[in-house]
């Protein structure tokens, strides 16, 4: 009944949302307790009484997600360029087979699929902290390390997919 | 009556996947949002350092300081 491909992007959400949620809530206790800021929990989440201490745990917090989400889209990309089924070289098949690491290798639906949910979240993140950078909530520096995350990221998700074009036409010949 | 239940089948298959689109965009959109799990309340007795706020204070300090020239007549009539 449903579309393949929008279950298996629901499918795919799931998991990063939760990692990317416990992140957010772990490394915002994380820094309150590190740099023992005063704060009061509320039906708003954790109010901070001091501008300052809410600008620093804010912004490392943010930085801390975006470095949880960088640690799972690496993991993408990994298998994306150098595990994808359409140009992985028969040498590192055999490895990858006698290491018993087989679920490394997947095929393009899979990897699209779980590389535009992740890309996604890294852009949602982008434009969250540009805004909240506008509004005086961030750090400079955190929006401008998203922005360079989501530039990094994007370029490498292109060159897979040149990469996987070409494969296709060179099948083609 | 075939007609109709293909219809109703397409009614059903294009609700379903709008209501997986939206769980989808709902899902992408929570950790974004989380990043307003953070307030600031300013309650406390840190000074708020928000442009504009000791601009603020100190204008309200201008208008409450009382001029020469009033304190002379106050106190001639006194």
């Amino acid at each position: 009944m449903f579309s393949k491909i929008l279950i298996k992007l629901v499918d795919q959400a799931i998991v990063p949302t939760i990692y990317l949620l416990t992140a957010r809530v772990v490394s915002l206790v994380f820094v309150i307790k590190i740099l023992d800021l005063p704060f009061k929990l509320s039906r708003e989440g954790f109010s901070f009484l001091s501008y300052e201490d809410y600008l620093l745990a804010n912004s490392y917090s943010a930085l801390f997600m975006s470095v949880a989400l960088c640690i799972g889209l690496s993991h993408i990309m990994l298998k994306s360029l150098v595990f994808h089924d359409t140009h992985i070289t028969p040498a590192l098949t055999a490895k990858v087979f006698a290491a018993r690491a087989q679920y490394l290798i997947q095929n393009s639906f899979n990897l699209y699929i779980q590389g535009t949910v992740w890309l996604s979240f890294l852009y949602l993140l982008t434009l969250a902290t540009i805004i909240l950078t506008l509004f005086g909530s961030l750090y400079l520096w955190v929006s401008l390390v998203n922005l360079t995350l989501s530039v990094i990221f994007t370029y490498l998700f292109v060159m897979d997919i040149e990469r996987e074009v070409f494969a296709n036409e060179r099948k083609k010949k | 009556m075939n007609h109709l239940m293909d219809r109703k089948y397409l009614h059903i298959k294009v609700t379903s996947d709008i209501l997986a689109l939206i769980l989808f965009l709902g899902l992408l959109a929570l950790p974004a949002a989380s990043l307003g799990l953070a307030s600031f309340s300013g309650t406390g007795s840190g000074t708020p350092s928000v442009a504009g706020v000791e601009d603020i204070n100190e204008n309200m300090l201008e208008d409450n300081d009382v001029p020469e020239s009033t304190q002379a007549t106050q106190s001639s009539q006194t």
